[in-house]
């Protein structure tokens, strides 16, 4: 799946936002349930921080050796590598079933109740999995037309709203209250995922500063601000009811005498999945082998095959469904597999250089 | 070459198999002693004119005064013949090479060498404009099919010394000769090297048109329902081409040139596009994105809303579709695919259909399908009204008629069966393809991913001239052009 062709870090930094929008338009009204504006921006604060000290052991890897995490840590120990593979291929399941249950549930909940969660989860790891045979660039190079896509959407449903504003705020203004943070915290922190996906496709791309990993959590954690501002302020009491708020909101968006512009959601959302799902997928066949190969389509497959029995069991068993997605257990994970194991990593790696 | 003029011309006889256009003129040259010569040609390909007057004539004429037959050959070669274009030869392959390309051949008894004399005659169509590429403010001439007359038309055009020529034969059983076309300051070397490398592994028996080697100069050409390599019967785009680093393929027996590299956002360009004014010229550009994207997906979302999400459909809309799809027995992907299928037989009867009978076609399609199915309930009338919205939309890039055909196609099917989310993953998965194509190393989907902002100026819109003209964009400094 490796290319010799090298691409702008740029466009990585552009997949990573579209990765980010998925969760962003997967919110339901638990997310960043406040009844205080403070402590969302506190959460926020939180998510952002965490974001980038996650992204700090993957540059430096990147920036010193030029190599994406995988062939780091290949390069690190080669016993340690058979682990480290074997641990980011279990995690990279458990967030992609993650995200595929959040879809579905979305789906089944505010499109077509009748909908068979496992035909949808399957065709998109069958779609996601053609996509990954392809490797990062083109991928990346779908990333510009989903991002131009996600830019009509989002101004179709945030503008298609004009005709029923109403400024009712939602949150306290005026109170400091600090109570909601924790549990408000661990949902800015699932973004953590992105660093992670960004290490191990890292090696195709060039021209890499640091600006670009900073800029890209801003923004992501401002186009999240500007979610939670439009469903929190602008349709106020309308959205509280209703489980997934920007889906549904956009229902009663006018645009002239058009209405409905759902379509525009759950397009912008689709094609999130795909990108997130495909980058997720070529992250693992970076992590099992290291050069363009026949098998690596297999072992991607096998993979895939893999997140798709996981999504079954956790359609089937309550628990398992609400063990993926516990946002602390995603934290947790985030925490082990964008901090723990690359600092590991990088401190074997120095012990060796000074031996 | 032997030596005896009756062996030469018995080998050569023997090569065409005794073919009954095989044509032999012999004659007795004047001089002090008789010496015997003969004229082959192939019937039907020499002008019988021309080689009377620049080759028989001044043979019969002239009287020889040496006797060795290497003098004579000499002397008819140098002082004899009129002919602007003749080429010397010595072996069998080069007689039948020359021959079959319209040479008459002229053999002395006692000499091994014989003589190639330019006498072509053969019928050809004129130089016409092409029926496929019409435009308004452009030049009228297309390119037919005589190899020399096509490489007329792009030397009149690009008067310069870069211009370059390359012959190229192949067909094992054809011998087809081609031209590879290019502006020597201009190409990249590397991929004109990977071109004459795949032209060489073309292992073709005939090569009776363009679209033969295009399989062949494709990177994975089978992976990709769009082609990377563009077709032009019009000599100003060609040239257009040239000057952008492309290299251009000529096809002795066929009007149509092939270019590569070739990217997708050159489907939406014209000749026109440059002859009008920018502000039009982009308005047509914008005008040809739309209508692309209406003729693959229109009938895939309206499928998709129909079945899935009505909702979506506005409320005057919605009561007037949902009417006329509820008189109707067949489900609407049925009915959509149903109505596709009718409209792409008809499309292709009309074709091949011979001109007089055309009418009863348009009858039978505007009166049988288009008003009686609808008056019997058979089809709705909002299904064929998208149908066919989406078909016209579908000639505004007729180049890019056989991918919308077949994506259009798998929209309706993935609409309909799992509704506007199966759409948007095919079309990611299809972006996945032509992102990953590249034609010649450059990518496929050069100026838009990789994304330019300078190459930007002639995509969607067009920059005028003095802009365009300030610096030439070569196909090979696009971003990301691989190294074959």
């Amino acid at each position: 799946m490796q290319s010799n062709i090298t691409f702008p870090s740029k466009r990585l930094m552009l997949s990573l936002f579209v990765c980010s929008v998925l969760p962003i338009l997967l919110m339901g009204r638990s997310f960043l349930q406040s009844d205080n504006i403070f402590s969302s921006l506190v959460s926020i604060g939180f998510g952002i921080f965490f974001t980038l000290l996650c992204f700090v052991p993957f540059y430096s890897i990147k920036h010193r050796t030029r190599l994406d995490f995988s062939a780091f840590a290949k390069n690190t120990s080669q016993t340690g590598f058979f682990f480290v593979s074997s641990y980011y291929c279990m995690y990279f399941t458990v967030i992609t079933v993650s995200f595929l249950i959040r879809f579905c549930d979305m789906f089944v909940s505010g499109v077509n109740p009748d909908a068979d969660t496992k035909v949808i989860a399957f065709l998109i790891l069958c779609i996601c999995v053609y996509g990954a045979s392809k490797g990062v660039n083109p991928l990346s190079r779908v990333s510009i037309f989903v991002f131009a896509f996600l830019i009509i959407a989002f101004a179709v449903i945030f503008f298609g709203n004009i005709k029923s504003f109403e400024f009712a705020p939602n949150s306290t203004f005026v109170t400091p209250d600090f109570s909601n943070i924790r549990s408000n915290a661990a949902d800015c922190l699932i973004f953590a995922f992105l660093p992670v996906i960004f290490g191990f496709n890292s090696t195709s791309t060039k021209n890499l500063s640091i600006k670009q990993p900073v800029i890209t959590t801003l923004i992501i954690f401002g186009t999240l601000m500007l979610t939670l501002f439009f469903t929190d302020f602008v349709t106020g009491a309308y959205s509280a009811q209703q489980p997934y708020s920007v889906q549904l909101l956009s229902k009663t968006a006018y645009f002239g005498d058009m209405k409905g512009f759902d379509s525009f959601y759950l397009a912008a959302v689709t094609a999130c999945v795909f990108v997130f799902v495909t980058a997720v997928l070529i992250s693992v066949s970076n992590c099992i082998v290291n050069t363009s190969s026949k098998r690596t389509l297999v072992f991607v497959s096998i993979i895939a095959f893999i997140m798709f029995v996981l999504f079954v069991c956790a359609d089937s068993y309550n628990a398992v469904k609400e063990l993926l997605l516990n946002n602390i257990f995603l934290t947790a994970l985030n925490f082990i597999s964008a901090l723990l194991i690359p600092a590991i990593c990088l401190f074997a790696y120095r012990r060796k250089l000074y031996d | 070459m032997y030596n005896s003029l009756k062996e030469n011309i018995s080998a050569l006889k023997k090569m065409f198999k005794n073919s009954a256009d095989f044509t032999v003129r012999e004659m007795n040259l004047k001089g002090q002693c008789s010496i015997k010569s003969a004229i082959i040609t192939i019937e039907g390909m020499c002008g019988k004119d021309t080689l009377a007057l620049s080759l028989i004539n001044p043979l019969l004429d002239y009287y020889f005064e040496c006797q060795n037959p290497d003098e004579i050959f000499d002397t008819i070669k140098n002082t004899v013949l009129t002919s602007s274009e003749i080429v010397e030869f010595t072996t069998i392959d080069e007689a039948i090479s020359f021959s079959t390309s319209g040479f008459a051949l002229l053999v002395v008894d006692g000499c091994s060498r014989m003589l190639a004399i330019g006498a072509q005659g053969f019928s050809f169509r004129s130089v016409s404009e092409p029926e496929s590429e019409v435009v308004q403010r452009g030049c009228r001439e297309g390119f037919t099919e005589p190899l020399r007359i096509n490489m007329t038309l792009i030397r009149r055009r690009i008067k310069s010394p870069d211009l370059v020529f390359e012959t190229v034969t192949s067909g094992y059983s054809s011998n087809t000769q081609m031209m590879i076309c290019y502006l020597q300051n201009s190409v990249s070397k590397q991929i004109l090297k990977a071109i004459r490398e795949r032209l060489e592994n073309c292992n073709l028996k005939m090569i009776l048109a363009s679209g033969y080697l295009s399989e062949y100069l494709e990177d994975n050409s089978s992976n990709s329902l769009f082609s990377g390599v563009g077709i032009s019967e019009r000599p100003d785009t060609v040239c257009g081409k040239l000057s952008e680093g492309r290299v251009a393929i000529l096809i002795d027996g066929t009007p149509s040139v092939i270019i590569i590299p070739h990217l997708f956002v050159e489907e939406f360009q014209s000749v026109d596009d440059y002859s009008n004014r920018p502000y039009y010229a982009a308005f047509i550009r914008i005008l040809k994105y739309i209508s692309f994207f209406i003729a693959v997906f229109l009938p895939g979302i309206y499928t998709a809303f129909a079945q899935f999400h009505p909702e979506y459909f506005p409320t005057g809309l919605l009561v007037k579709t949902s009417d006329s799809l509820s008189q109707t027995p067949l489900p609407v992907t049925l009915e959509v695919i149903l109505i596709t299928f009718i409209y792409e037989v008809m499309r292709e009867a009309g074709l091949r259909i011979p001109k007089p009978l055309g009418h009863a076609v348009s009858i039978v399609g505007a009166l049988v399908i288009g008003e009686s199915a609808v008056s019997a309930g058979i089809i709705s009338s909002s299904t064929l009204m998208v149908v066919a919205t989406a078909a016209i939309c579908s000639y505004v890039t007729s180049a890019l008629y056989p991918p919308i055909m077949v994506l259009r196609f798998f929209c309706v099917i993935a609409g309909g069966m799992f509704g506007l989310w199966g759409i948007v993953l095919l079309t990611c998965g299809v972006l996945v393809n032509m992102c990953s194509k590249t034609s010649v190393g450059v990518p496929y989907m050069s100026s838009l991913a990789p994304f330019s902002w300078r190459s930007m100026r002639d995509v969607f819109v067009r920059a005028d001239w003095k802009s365009l003209s300030k610096r030439t964009i070569k196909v090979q400094k696009f971003p990301e052009t691989e190294e074959i």
